[in-house]
Order: C-alpha cells, then structure tokens, then sequence
C-alpha cells in the first residue's frame, strides 16, 4: 500500500512482488485469520466443525468439517482456505509433532486456517508468524495480561481492526509502529 | 369395485366445503368455464387416462432417450466429482459457490410452483388450479429433488453429509449449529419436500382408483395397493378432504418459508450485496415466478403432445401468465430497491457490489437477467401476447434462462468481490460443472416424462368437479365453489 493513501484497499496492490520489497514510500497489510470474537464462520458452520476456544483462538476440526465452504462464503477477510487435493508431503518432511486443531495434515475436501499456531503458543512459543518476522512487525500475547507487551502496544499506539464496521470484533489488532 | 363415473361425480357435492361460500349461485357462471368443450366424467376419464393406456409414441422415447442421456452427464460428472474432488469445478478460493449453489437455488425456486397452486390457490378457492395442480406438484416434487443434490455434491466430502441431521449418534460433541443457516436448509427443504410429497400423493389417490378400475393385470395391482383402497364412497371423500385442506394449510406457509430460508444463506452474512433484509421476499417472489415459467413451459408441451388442449385451455395459460406477470413485477421492484438501498445507503461496499455487479467482468449475466426477468416478460401485460401461445412459451422459456442467471448474479458476482481486493477472483465454469448442471435437468426431465406416462396428468377428480358438464350438481347440496 502507498504510504501517501494510508490503508486503502481501493488503490493498494493486491499482489506482493518479492522481488521489489522493501519498496520505498510502501508498506505491507497482511491478512490472515483476525480470530473475530464474534466470528461469522462459527455461526455458520451447520456441523459446529468450527469454534472459538476458550482462549480465543477460533479453531476448526478437519474431522468434522464436511467442507461446505459456509465459513468460506461468510469471512469477510477470505482467511480460510479449501484443500482441493489430498496432501503431498513426503514422509521424511511430515512434521510428527503436531497439535489436533493446529497443524496436522489436512484431508482434502476440508477446511483450513490460520489457528494463531496452537501447537506453539500452547506450549508458551511464538507463532511462526511472530517468531521469523525479521523486523518483529507481529507481536503475540495474552490481552489479559495487563503487563504483557501487547497490552502495551493497544494502550500507547494506534490501533486499528480490519473492517471493524463489521462487527466481527476481531483478536487481531494492526497498530502504526510510529 | 368403484366405478370411475362415480368416483368422479362425488367430489361435486364434498370439494365445495361450507354452504357459506362468498358466491351465491350454485350453477357454475360462464365466465369460470375452465374445460372446454361438453366434458362429462367418463370423457375425463377417458381424455386424461388415454395416453397412459397408449405404449408411448416416437415422441416420447425420443424425448426420454435425451433426458436419459443427459441424466448420464450428470452421473457421470458427479462421479468423477466425487472421486477427484470439487476441485475439477471451477472454484477457486473467493469463489468458494458457483454453480452448485447457484443450481440449488434455482432448482428450490422452480419447485415453487406447484405448492402454490395447489396449497395456496386451494384454500383461495381457485378453480383454474385443477388442471395444472397435478403436474405442477409433480414438477416441484422433482424440482426439489434435483435441488437436494447439490448442496448434498457441493459439500468437499459429501459421504459426511449426514452430519448435518441431529439425530443421536455416536460420534461424542458432534452435534449441529443450530444458528447455521445451512441446517436451516437442510430442515426447510426437508419438510417442504416431505410435505409436498404427502399432498401430491393423497391429491393422486382417487385417480389412482380410477386407474385401478381401468386396468387389468400387473398394472391393476400395483394401482391398487397404491390407491391404499379408495372405494369412493362418501366418507372416503370427505376424509380426502379433510386431509387435503390440512396439508394445504401446513403447505402454504412452507411456499413462503422455504426459499426464505434460502435466502437467510446469504442474508445472514455480512457480504455485501447478500447482507439485505429484502432477500426473503425477493427470493419468493423469484422463486414462484420461475416456477411458474417452467410450469407453464412444460405445460404448453405436455397439452400438445397429450392432446389436453380441453382442459389446459388458454385461459389457464392467461391465468398463469398473470401471476408472472405480478410475480416479475415483485422481483423487478426488487432488483430496483436493491440499487436504491446500494445508493442511497451511502454504504460504500454495497455501492461497489451493485457497480460490480452491472459492470464488473461478469456484468453480461447482470443484464441477462434484468432483460429477462424484468424487460421481455413485460410482454405479458398484452392480451394478444398472452394468447399466443408460441410466444408465451418463448417468454417463459426466456424467464427460466433469466432466473437462473438471477441467482449466478447474486451468488457468484458477489462472492468474485469481496471485501478484500487481495482475494479477488474470477469464476469460469468447467465442463464438470456444465455436466452436472447438464445432469439436473437430466434427472427432473427424466422423472417428468416417466410421471406423464405413469400417473394421470390432470387431477381427474378435481377437474371432473368444475366442468361445466354438471348433471348432478343442482342437486341443493352446494356447488363445487
Ligand atoms: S466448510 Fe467445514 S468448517 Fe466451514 S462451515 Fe462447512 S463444515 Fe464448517
């Protein structure tokens, strides 16, 4: 996105060139699961394969879902992703530490998402995501926790959500660094 | 054994129900002459089973032949599908609904028809029912099963699909959302499909007796047990009766409820362009008025080639041309009122979706429909239009055409643009999907044309009490109001 037209979905770029980035006068809005508090797919999904866990962290279960793309149609931040094709990892890369609603592998004709790393931030690690962000743009942490870092960044920054006008309530915040 | 004249003079003096009816006179008036010509019982009888007794002509296997084919496609595509994945439609994942959803949609919407003329029209006592209520039950009988396939197909493992049935089980804290407008679905269409099966089966009873009397051997028998022992007499009719005006009571709220609750699919979401409150409304009205442009197209055929040009008369297709009229004029206002809330709403996204809509990449399919659904079927409003009989069934095949690109606009072009110009997608459809597609129509055109040579076109009873043929209706017991 231009930096000169601020968030603006209209004018940004959807595409992300590898190539080019850094670019100068431009900055990067990624989007994944915003993990809503009042999440559209939840309601949605009509054999309950999807929720909101106690901690947050909206999940799906790739036994239960049945793949009827209802959570796909009604997220309106295009976070969940359909499995078209039985997965194709190799047995020498197949991770074997995996969680059962985080990262283990997905049949096809499921559901997935972005599920905030359950099989880490469980066991007190980062997501990925937090974890090898070279510029640690992405910070992690308990709301509740009122000394925790990102209770930090939503008291002292500015802070936006993604369409907030939506009333999804998401869990994930986007603040200005500066 | 009854016999059919019987059978047929009975309903005469028990379908007028209470004495106290809005019309005064007995004797029917001129001007609700429905069957042409001086029809007795025995010659409806005779006109409506005749083609049954027949061996079917040239015509019909031809016809038969090509449904049975495209049925095949539609095997065949759905098997392929389920072996690969839906992934060989052409989904992507912004467009997560296509086709599939867009074939339910429109299939629910044709199966409108035939509950409303025979629920509704029913209970307002609207004798230009009887000679259409049979197939157009028919046809939505068979409308909703081609519907019920593809939410059951589209599904990513539809061997699951059972899940979405709350029963007991087994399978622990898996239980269904109850706040899913899908399960919603599932009991809407579940219910109507039961229920409209029900009414067309105790609708056929009678004349299903009728058949029996008929007919000799096998055919005998299994009318027989199908006609569960109809004797004819007058206790029989007025349990029919009774029964009748029951489930046409129950069915009349389903005519509105189930595409309502269709439409909660996706006015429950905060899509813009699916997230209005006008949906329900929108989509009943859409709904009837595409069922009644396939009614009326099949009907047009079915008179021709069944020779019931006596009792389909034209003014039966100037009644129904009626109604779509009023239907296309509800559905028009729709449209409009969806561009007025999109500009007058001042909410951006809205407004984007309805510019997308007319004139985003896939904008054609918007003015398909609105030429379709809103400017060719205005035709209608002219007499001689409406007794032409060659361009009604253009008009009507050009609405069915218009209803089904209605429901890929609303689906797709949405779903193509959403909230986030990083996920936008464009659709175009697979061979797959235009075989399963192909297929539906396999399957509905299959079951009508084994239904025209099976069981009585017209409702025989029925018709039999509004022909102006009435030896014994001024018998002081009410006339068939
Ligand atoms: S695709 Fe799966 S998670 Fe999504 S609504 Fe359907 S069953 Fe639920």
């Amino acid at each position: 996105m231009d930096k000169a037209h601020g968030v603006d979905f209209a004018h940004a770029n959807a595409y992300y060139d590898a190539e080019q980035v850094p670019r100068p006068g431009h900055f990067y809005l990624p989007v994944a699961c915003q993990h809503c508090r009042d999440a559209p797919c939840v309601k949605s999904c009509p054999t309950g394969a999807t929720w909101t866990e106690p901690d947050g962290i909206v999940v799906v279960d790739y036994d239960w879902c049945i793949g009827c793309r209802c959570c796909m149609s009604s997220c309106p931040y295009g976070a969940r992703h359909f499995n078209w094709a039985d997965p194709s990892v190799p047995t020498e890369a197949f991770n074997p530490d995996t969680h059962f609603l985080g990262n283990r592998p997905r049949g096809r004709g499921v559901v997935e998402k972005c599920t905030f790393c359950i099989q880490r931030v469980r066991n007190g690690r980062y997501p990925a995501c937090v974890e090898v962000c070279p510029v640690g743009s992405r910070k992690f942490g308990n709301l509740l926790d009122p000394a925790s870092e990102i209770r930090y960044i939503l008291e002292h920054k500015r802070v936006f959500v993604l369409k907030a006008e939506l009333a999804t309530h998401p869990r994930f915040y986007y603040f200005y660094g500066s | 054994m009854a016999d059919p004249i019987v059978v047929a003079a009975i309903p005469e003096r028990t379908m007028g129900a209470a004495p106290t009816t809005a019309h005064p006179a007995h004797e029917p008036r001129d001007d609700v002459r429905w069957i042409l010509g001086d029809k007795g019982p025995r010659d409806i009888t005779d006109d409506v089973c005749r083609p049954l007794g027949r061996r079917p002509g040239r015509g019909w296997w031809a016809a038969f032949l090509v449904a049975l084919a495209m049925l095949g496609v539609g095997v065949a595509s759905i098997g392929y599908l389920f072996v690969t994945g839906i992934g060989v439609w052409g989904l992507n994942r912004t467009v997560g609904w296509a086709f599939d959803i867009t074939n339910f949609v429109f299939w629910v919407g044709i199966g409108h028809a035939g509950t409303l003329i025979s629920a509704i029209l029913l209970l307002f006592r609207q004798k230009w029912r009887t000679s259409i209520n049979r197939s157009a039950e028919a046809m939505t009988i068979f409308a909703v099963m081609c519907a019920g396939i593809f939410p059951l197909i589209h599904m990513g493992r539809p061997w699951f699909g059972y899940w979405v049935f709350p029963y007991p089980n087994t399978r622990g804290p898996l239980w269904v959302n109850f706040r899913s407008p899908l399960l919603w679905d599932v009991f809407a269409i579940g219910t109507y499909f039961t229920i409209s099966l029900v009414f067309w089966f105790v609708g056929l009873i009678p004349d299903l007796a009728t058949l029996r009397d008929r007919a000799t051997g096998l055919r005998r028998r299994v009318y027989a047990a199908l006609s569960l022992g109809w004797s004819g007499s007058a206790r029989s009719w007025k349990r029919h009766e009774t029964v009748s005006l029951l489930l046409a009571g129950l069915a009349t709220p389903l005519v509105v409820s189930v595409h309502s609750v269709v439409s909660f699919d996706f006015a429950t979401s905060v899509l813009p362009g699916w997230h209005a409150t006008i949906f329900p409304p929108y989509f009943v009205a859409g709904a009837v008025f595409s069922g009644f442009g396939m009614v009326l197209t099949l009907m047009l055929i079915a008179r021709k080639v069944m020779g019931l040009e006596a009792y389909i008369t034209k003014k039966h297709v100037e009644m129904m041309c009626k109604v779509i009229l009023a239907m296309g004029a509800i559905v028009a206002f729709a449209y409009a009122t969806e561009l007025f809330m999109a500009w007058w709403s001042g909410n951006p996204y809205e407004r984007f979706a309805f510019l997308n809509r007319a004139f985003g990449p896939t904008g054609w399919t918007y003015w398909v429909m609105v030429g379709c659904n809103v400017v060719i079927p205005q035709l209608l409003w002219f007499r001689r239009v409406r007794a032409n009989l060659a361009v009604v069934f253009v008009v009507t095949l050009v609405i069915n055409v218009g209803m089904w690109f209605e429901r890929f606009v609303i689906i797709c072009t949405t779903l193509q643009r959403d909230f986030l110009p990083s996920s936008w997608a464009d659709f175009s459809p697979t061979l797959l999907d235009i075989g399963t597609f192909v297929g539906s129509f396999g399957l509905f055109f299959t079951l009508f044309l084994l239904f025209c040579r099976l069981v009585p076109m017209i409702a025989m009873a029925e018709v039999k009490a509004v022909t102006a043929h009435q030896p014994k209706a001024d018998d002081g017991k009410g006339g068939a109001t």
